[in-house]
């Protein structure tokens, strides 16, 4: 499978970027929005692996870039679990909960494309201040 | 299912060493267990660089970055990092000087300061598998330069771009390239000189390792642009990991038909033969490395001629560092213009060192030339284990001299580190402390080079062996004050009239330190040099204990009143000082 | 522009592009010690390891110095040869070799003749500032004509430059390294379990005590001593032309009659010339190639009385044993006939004959001690002494070599031709035996014998020589490296000729490894060559089966040449062997 030309090399690059994608996205700092799933054990009894998978879907198939999804232990409110905060660069990180894999997609709008809040009807938390270890 | 966390486990031999393959065989194992592997990608990566906390665990995205792992401690990060997400704080870095932990290697002094361009790969793509070195625009300058540029255009760049030779020598490649290009013959050959022989140096070893493709790339643009159709990589055999990953991504290379014939398509060929050095140091010097690769004894030929004029089967031969050839994937891709950004005037880009004596920070640190040693060394470094007082440190390896407080503002580069004596070398670089012996440490390296020595010149074989024994006889207290002539005229010689690199910078480390610590071999020639523990007697409170633990009874005093330390009997075994539990006892 | 400008010492000189520094030097009569470099470019070898560095000089603008006998002047250059920092250099390294060497010069077989010790006065070395551990090897006395003392090695490579790329035999190389580097076999085998031919080409160039040949002085001097002993000597041709300059003769100084007076004055009862036994090889050797090219037999046909290339063929090139002549050499035939012949003639025991043979050649003492050289424990030969032996046995013996009046050799052993005179040069032998077949073959008397196309010290040489109707292709090699060609030239079944000489030793045995030491001076060689041919040329007869005494010792004794006694007594077999 030789390959014959810079054109067709750039190719190959553009199939083989999306194994190094969380790479890239873990070492960038900057202008990223972070979206972090609690994965706790109540997080994860209420679907929040499917939620994350959904996230990861989500962004990939609106291919927006700069959005990293990371897997955080439990945030505190389980009755509100799954739990999604969002970290925008100059913002307040906002907590977001219960976010099933069904609302996914009307939250991403929300919060990443219309970079608003999300309003359906969902608990909005202020996030509490959190001690760094 | 996507994939949802990349786990890397470091892969460099330092790692290994400590298990890091086996765990990362543990990790996959229970991942695929737990049936987590469509979610969780766990694959082995190339060194980190901070060797002194390996084994190294990094995960992203989330951009953890855990040390000292251990096979016992996997199951805790699956269960609660992989799974839950809780970060597993105890296997995080705890900064020596701030004493809080770090999670991610941006944020720690050690990588704060440094730039990676010949590292840029390691520890963060698979070097066994070429489709991420493709992903990380691999094989994107070769396809450049053949389908964009001349020879001579990527001879321009890599003039232009400043960049000189980094395994000691720091000739200029471009100028290398230029003479090979220029001999009008029809068989050329390109050389990868991986023998790095230099005690206690990995830098080439960690690239080979973790990022073995931009060896490969590097050496067929570089055969673009001398002629050359035939690349080998001379390897010493005790690098058994970096031999087998270059192999796999040759294989790979081949395959991808980065190297063979006819390579994009430009009716170039080009293709690379692994050789393996048998355990001489003096086989990293470019004729003795062509001789030994020849079938001869590996023994240094006179220069000149140059081998780009008669090397390899007497044909022009370029022979180039593995850090040197690191570089300039990234040299053609991002431009001569962007590397003379990085660095001095005279030394352009950057400089991979291994750090590693007394020092807090030890591991693998690639820094823009410039920098200087007090940083590399208390920022970079973490400054002296133990809050010792810095008292040099040795650059260079075998072939280079100490340097001192009062130098250690100079910036790194090959003019600056040479006008005081020292050499930039391949990139060794130990730091010593106020427990070190000079005489000790130059004895050392003369131990190696002496050992290392072909034996072909009058000067190295003989000379070496002379001072060596002139070292013996000053560490074992039978020295003269003569001696230290002998030694110094011994030095000067050797090193005016050696054959080879080798011997003409073997009495460097001695020449130093005869010149910065001569009090310290004066102490031993005019046997003034303490070597008994001693009482310091305003501080003893008469504890007796010292007296206790001396396991050849030379300590007298009655109690509550001042001991003394008979020196004569002393053995100097320390134990007393240990004992001590107000540090009343001095050190020889 | 084929010249360049250099200074040297201030003086401003042209040397042609492509100058060593040494050799620009002297032009301008500078002289720069060595030790290392040796030129036999004659020989198409140069040693130029420049390893030693003593000949290591100044360069303006370079802190390192550089060695002369290898560096290239360049356009510009400003070299100082004698530069304090040049001088010091240069006793320092002598001085470090010096350090690492035996000091046993008064009972080395080397004193006075030894040029480290000489570069120790030529520099005036009073003290060794640095001394230290020497070398401490055991000394290989394993084989029966050299002697390798690593102890005296100053590493020069000579010898190495010698085995591998002119003889090609490959024995001599460097191991272990460091301190510990030494110039032995691989495996630090004996020498004697090696594929080594002793041609001495080693000892010929050795600087220093480290290779020389195994003395047999000793026996000799009790075999002389001995009364019920009858001492037998034999001179092979290419010691006469140089054994005057043991005694400070020009080289090629013919020595024949003083060398005979001494012979006789140190007590042998015969004395006989190898030229006799050289003229009765070629009568065998003559009609054995008549015979194989009457027959078919085996062509070419190959000379055989060169011991260094009978081994060498048999190591190195076994499949081809059928290839040399049969016939022993000449100091072998003169042996055995000295042993049947004569001592019948003269009503002595064998078993109290002696055979001594003065020989230009190391590897004669090897050869003597080949079994199927000897009959029921009587050898052919019994001691072989070199050229420069039998020199320090004069000396010893309070001869004035110089002031002898001259004897002739004892005729019934000792008449010869000039045929027999001209063994001792490369192309010798082949001409001495053209000269005899040409005449057997045609039946015609020959008017011009001097075959000048078969002269020469070029390495490989061909000539063509018309026999009637037949074109007769001879080819000659010297050096067993030239030799090696032509052997395989054989192999492959390409070779062209009917004939072939081949001497290891480059120039002949003139050039041999028991002769006065050259110390690289080509010329040398070529002057006992002219000599060689001046001998030939003043003698009265020229052919060899012109030799009278020859005549007498078939009608006496052996019948014919070629006959069953000339085979049992004058001709030989060959083992083949393995390459070690």
């Amino acid at each position: 499978m030789a390959v014959k030309s810079l054109e067709e090399l750039r190719k190959l690059r553009k199939d083989y970027q999306s194994t190094l994608s969380l790479r890239k996205q873990g070492e960038h700092e900057g202008d990223q929005i972070e979206l972090r799933v609690g994965l706790g054990t109540c997080g994860i009894s209420a679907g929040a692996k499917d939620t994350f998978q959904a996230l990861l879907q989500e962004i990939d198939q609106r291919k927006l870039k700069n959005v990293k999804v990371v897997g955080v232990g439990c945030m505190g409110q389980c009755t509100s679990e799954p739990i999604v905060e969002v970290r925008k660069p100059d913002h307040e990180p906002l907590l977001y909960g219960p976010i099933t894999s069904n609302i996914v997609h009307d939250f991403i709008e929300d919060t990443v494309v219309n970079e608003d809040y999300y309003k359906d009807g969902t608990l909005l938390i202020k996030t509490y201040e959190k001690v760094e270890v | 299912m996507k994939e949802r966390l990349t786990v890397l486990v470091c892969g460099g031999t330092g790692c290994i060493a400590s298990d890091s393959d086996e765990m990362l065989i543990v990790m996959q194992d229970k991942i695929k267990e737990l049936g987590l592997d469509d979610e969780v990608r766990i694959l082995k990566t190339g060194c980190f660089g901070f060797c002194g906390q390996g084994p190294i665990i990094k995960i992203q995205p989330d951009n953890i970055f855990y040390v000292k792992v251990k096979i016992s401690d996997i199951d805790e990060i699956i269960e609660e990092h992989i799974i839950k997400g809780r970060i597993v704080s105890r296997l995080l870095f705890d900064d020596p000087k701030s004493h809080k932990k770090v999670k991610a290697h941006r944020h720690m002094d050690f990588y704060k300061k440094q730039f990676r361009i010949a590292l840029r790969n390691c520890g963060t793509i698979n070097p066994e598998d070429i489709s991420e070195y493709i992903a990380s625009r691999g094989y994107e300058a070769l396809a450049i330069s053949l389908q964009e540029y001349s020879p001579i255009d990527v001879i321009k760049i890599m003039k232009d771009s400043g960049l000189r030779g980094r395994g000691g020598g720091g000739f200029p490649t471009g100028l290398k390239w230029e003479y090979t290009y220029n001999q009008d013959v029809n068989q050329k050959y390109i050389i990868c000189n991986a023998d790095e022989g230099d005690p206690g140096a990995f830098m080439d070893r960690s690239i080979l390792e973790g990022d073995p493709h931009s060896v490969l790339e590097a050496m067929a643009i570089g055969g673009y642009a001398t002629g050359a159709t035939r690349g080998k990589i001379y390897i010493r055999a005790e690098y058994p990991l970096a031999i087998k990953r270059l192999e796999i991504a040759i294989a790979q290379a081949r395959e991808y038909g980065f190297l063979g014939t006819n390579i994009f398509g430009s009716g170039f060929d080009f293709d690379v033969e692994i050789r393996l050095g048998a355990g001489a140091f003096v086989c990293g010097e470019e004729t003795a490395l062509i001789n030994s690769m020849t079938g001869l004894r590996g023994e240094p030929s006179k220069k000149p001629p140059f081998p780009s004029e008669a090397g390899y089967k007497n044909k022009p031969t370029s022979v180039n560092n593995v850090e040197t050839l690191a570089n300039i994937p990234a040299i053609i891709l991002k431009g001569s213009d962007w590397f003379n950004t990085i660095g001095t005037p005279m030394s352009k880009g950057t400089k991979v060192f291994a750090l590693a004596g007394k020092i807090n920070n030890i591991g693998l640190v690639e820094v823009p030339m410039g920098t200087t040693l007090r940083e590399i060394i208390y920022e970079i470094g973490g400054g002296i284990i133990g809050g010792k007082k810095f008292k040099a440190v040795q650059t260079g390896g075998p072939s280079g001299g100490v340097i001192t407080e009062q130098h250690l503002d100079t910036p790194i580069d090959y003019e600056s580190l040479k006008a005081i004596g020292s050499m930039m070398g391949s990139g060794g670089m130990i730091v010593l402390d106020e427990d070190d012996d000079m005489v000790e440490i130059s004895k050392f390296y003369l131990d190696f080079t002496q050992e290392e020595s072909c034996g072909k010149c009058t000067p190295c074989r003989i000379g070496t062996k002379r001072m060596h024994e002139i070292l013996e006889r000053l560490t074992n207290m039978e020295g003269t004050p003569e001696d230290l002539d002998i030694l110094e005229d011994l030095a000067n010689n050797i090193k005016y009239t050696s054959l080879c690199g080798l011997g003409q910078s073997a009495p460097n480390p001695v020449l130093s330190t005869l010149e910065y610590f001569r009090e310290e071999y004066e102490a031993y020639a005019y046997r003034t040099k303490k070597t008994a523990y001693t009482i310091i007697d305003d501080k003893c409170i008469g504890c007796t204990k010292c007296a206790r633990v001396c396991p050849v009874d030379c300590i007298t005093g009655k109690v509550k009143q001042v001991h003394i330390i008979d020196e004569a009997a002393c053995i100097a075994c320390g134990a007393c000082y240990d004992a001590c539990p107000v540090n009343a006892i001095e050190k020889p | 522009m084929s010249d360049i400008n250099i200074t040297i010492n201030n003086m401003d000189i042209k040397v042609p592009r492509g100058t060593t520094i040494l050799d620009a030097a002297k032009q301008v009569g500078i002289h720069i010690p060595t030790l290392c470099h040796l030129d036999l470019h004659d020989f198409g070898v140069v040693n130029k390891t420049a390893s030693c560095r003593i000949c290591v000089v100044e360069l303006e603008n370079r802190p390192n110095l550089v060695p002369s006998c290898a560096e290239i002047a360049n356009e510009g250059m400003h070299i100082k040869t004698d530069s304090l920092k040049a001088i010091n250099a240069r006793r320092n390294n002598l001085q470090l070799l010096l350090s690492n060497h035996p000091f046993e010069c008064l009972t080395c077989i080397k004193n006075l003749d030894c040029e480290l010790q000489s570069l120790a006065e030529e520099l005036n070395i009073r003290d060794i500032y640095v001394k230290g551990e020497k070398m401490d090897y055991p000394i290989d006395y394993s084989s029966n004509a050299i002697v390798k003392d690593p102890n005296k090695c100053v590493m020069c490579r000579r010898c190495e430059t010698m085995c591998n790329d002119v003889q090609t035999v490959g024995v001599l190389s460097a191991i272990n390294r460091g301190f510990n580097v030494t110039v032995a076999p691989a495996f630090n085998l004996d020498m004697l379990e090696t594929s080594c031919t002793y041609c001495g080409q080693c000892v010929a160039v050795c600087p220093t005590g480290a290779l020389t040949e195994r003395s047999d002085i000793g026996k000799t001097w009790r075999a002389l001593s001995n009364e019920k002993t009858h001492t037998v000597v034999q001179v092979a041709p290419a010691v006469r032309v140089a054994i005057g300059e043991m005694f400070g003769l020009e080289p090629g100084t013919i020595s024949t009659p003083q060398l005979v007076s001494a012979l006789k004055r140190l007590g042998f009862d015969g004395v006989f010339d190898t030229n006799f036994a050289a003229d009765l090889t070629i009568m065998e050797e003559a009609h054995e190639l008549m015979h194989r090219i009457k027959t078919g037999g085996r062509l070419p046909m190959l000379t055989s009385c060169c011991p260094a290339w009978v081994k060498f063929i048999e190591q190195q090139f076994p499949d081809l044993i059928d290839v040399p002549s049969s016939c022993k050499s000449p100091q072998t035939m003169l042996g055995a006939i000295a042993k049947t012949y004569y001592a019948e003639k003269m009503g002595i025991d064998p078993n109290n004959m002696k055979v001594i043979s003065i020989m230009p050649c190391v590897a004669k003492k090897a050869e003597s001690a080949r079994p199927e050289l000897s009959k029921e424990d009587v050898f052919n030969v019994d001691y072989v002494l070199s050229t420069r032996e039998l020199g320090h046995m004069i000396k010893e013996a309070g001869i004035e070599f110089n002031k002898l009046e001259g004897n002739d050799f004892d005729s019934i052993l000792g008449e010869s031709t000039g045929a027999g005179a001209i063994f001792g040069t490369t192309g010798g032998v082949i001409e001495a035996a053209v000269r005899t077949a040409k005449e057997l073959m045609t039946g015609e008397t020959l008017e011009n014998i001097d075959f000048k196309e078969l002269r020469g010290l070029a390495g490989v040489r061909k000539a063509t020589i018309k026999i009637g109707d037949m074109d007769l292709n001879i080819g000659i090699a010297h050096g067993l490296g030239n030799a090696r060609k032509l052997l395989e030239e054989i192999q492959k079944g390409t070779s062209e000729f009917h004939a072939i000489e081949i001497m290891a030793c480059p120039g002949g045995c003139i050039g041999g490894g028991g002769q006065p030491y050259h110390h690289g001076d080509v010329s040398i060689i070529k002057k006992r060559q002219d000599a060689i041919y001046k001998i030939d040329a003043s003698k009265p007869r020229r052919k060899s089966h012109e030799n009278k005494m020859v005549k007498k010792l078939y009608d006496e004794y052996l019948n014919h040449p070629y006959s069953d006694l000339s085979h049992e007594l004058l001709h030989t077999s060959y083992k083949p062997g393995e390459k070690i």
